[in-house]
């Protein structure tokens, strides 16, 4: 236990380094959102708008990449067992939405 | 052996508060907690918490955690009131036990009783006589765990920042174990456009009522938390004694009960009322008294609280949707909260008329036009309107 106690603030970095790269990574991902208004606003639009027509829960959508005029969205349907998960790809100039190729 | 039989009986009364809680139904947010649905609060306890999901009685199970853990909480308190004569610690015990947050708050699964049991533990290492500088950064640590496990612990950096004082930490490392975790969780909340929505919208929900409406909610919310016995006993400890880090706390509590109050919130002012008490043990000089009637008052909370078995629509429906041999998805017309999707063995959607020919049940909490045209069939005896494919 002592010797534990002699790292303790060793593991409280290794954590705090660990908790950032993991969010780091998700910023990452949506960073084209906060540096694009346009981008952001028009982002946010068509997803109610596909949330709404296809009946899904905002609560189970996550944006996985932004690429160019798609942003590639998952739909985790959350229920008790496993997840049932989709993938998608939306288009942000049609709104048009395929399901991924490679999911 | 008498301690043993302590903790068994404490056991066992925080096995009755969480049946008690377990009468009814999983609430909306507890279901979003145990299916580790990622918003508002980061993801610490709720990841913990999914990962018993596949235990048929999950939301009993971490019922009776929580409640174990409040009740349980006794023992730190005892410790706090270590210089107490056995009368006083008795008295500070029972005002814990029989207050009513425990009473009806510690077999909810939800954040905000983690986070005074969070707060608690700040509370007894401010104010107990360890020497800290051993531990500043397992404290560093757990000050972390306790804000990626809900955002509301940020009401207790008062207190994390005064542990730290006391330790006299070099003033930069103290600056960055405090700081650095603040930052994360903001980053957090950038990172997660969900939860920074409904942030916002709890940060907002109340704009709109009158500042003396919400000012009233408050104090009966404080009142409340610690059966109003503890309340008073608290507060006027913290002011007695200039606890600062405890008064600075309390106030940020009482603001954010201003501006986002919830019936679960008011287990946030517990430890505080605690630590009030600890730090001025005169408030305790008629210790008999104060303890029968702060169970004189835990009877009539008890007395009037509702203890018939009601169950919600949603565990109605979802036992008799979830027995159809049927695949498919669930269709739910109108608002409806999570505890829909903890009960259902199937995806739950929103209803839409073009989604029919995935359903196998649609429940309609209000209109939904189309279904009996489509080869449904509505079922009987049942206090939602449900529809059911026909084979």
């Amino acid at each position: 236990m002592e010797n534990v106690n002699k790292h303790q603030w060793l593991i409280f970095w290794i954590t705090t380094v660990v908790v950032a790269f993991a969010i780091f990574v998700r910023l990452w991902v949506l960073a084209p959102l906060y540096t694009n208004p346009d981008l952001r606003s028009r982002t946010q639009t068509l997803i109610q708008a596909t949330a709404k027509r296809e009946g899904w829960l905002l609560s189970g959508v996550s944006i996985d990449r932004i690429t160019g005029s798609n942003v590639r969205l998952l739909y985790r349907s959350y229920i008790r067992g496993t997840d049932p998960q989709s993938c998608h790809n939306l288009s942000l100039t049609t709104g048009t939405l395929t399901a991924c190729d490679d999911f | 052996m008498r301690r043993l039989l302590i903790i068994i009986g404490i056991e066992g009364y925080a096995v009755l508060l969480a049946l008690y809680r377990g009468l009814g139904s999983v609430h909306t947010d507890e279901a979003k907690y145990l299916l580790n649905i990622p918003y508002p609060h980061p993801p610490l306890a709720r990841f913990v918490m999914n990962m018993t999901e596949a235990l048929p009685y999950q939301e009993m199970f971490w019922r009776i955690v929580f409640a174990s853990l409040v009740t349980q909480a006794v023992w730190l308190i005892a410790r706090m009131a270590a210089r107490f004569t056995p009368e006083d610690r008795l008295t500070l015990c029972g005002l814990w036990i029989f207050c009513a947050s425990v009473l009806l708050q510690s077999g909810t699964v939800m954040m905000a009783v983690l986070t005074a049991l969070q707060g608690l533990v700040f509370v007894w290492l401010l104010l107990g006589d360890r020497k800290l500088e051993k531990y500043l950064g397992w404290i560093a640590l757990f000050w972390l765990a306790s804000l990626f496990t809900a955002y509301q612990a940020v009401l207790y950096l008062p207190i994390v920042v005064a542990i730290f004082w006391k330790a006299k930490v070099h003033p930069i490392k103290g600056v960055l174990a405090l700081g650095i975790p603040l930052l994360l969780l903001a980053l957090y909340v950038a990172s997660n456009p969900l939860a920074a929505a409904s942030f916002i919208n709890a940060g907002e929900q109340n704009i709109g009522r009158p500042l003396l409406d919400l000012v009233q909610t408050t104090l009966i919310s404080w009142l409340w938390a610690g059966s109003a016995v503890l309340s008073v006993a608290g507060v006027i400890g913290m002011v007695k004694t200039k606890q600062w880090p405890l008064i600075l706390s309390f106030l940020l509590v009482f603001v954010f009960h201003i501006t986002s109050y919830r019936v679960y919130y008011p287990v946030l002012f517990l430890p505080l009322l605690i630590g009030g008490v600890v730090a001025c043990p005169w408030v305790l000089r008629k210790s008999s008294t104060l303890l029968a009637m702060q169970i004189v008052i835990a009877v009539y909370v008890f007395a009037h609280t509702q203890l018939a078995f009601y169950e919600t629509g949603a565990r109605t429906v979802m036992r008799q949707v979830n027995q159809l041999p049927s695949t498919g998805v669930v269709l739910i017309a109108g608002s409806f909260g999570h505890s829909w999707q903890y009960e259902s063995r199937s995806p739950v959607f929103r209803y839409r008329p073009t989604l029919l020919s995935k359903a196998k049940a649609v429940v309609c909490l209000e209109q939904c036009p189309g279904v009996s045209n489509y080869g449904f069939y509505q079922i009987e005896n049942i206090p939602q309107e449900v529809w059911i494919r026909k084979n």
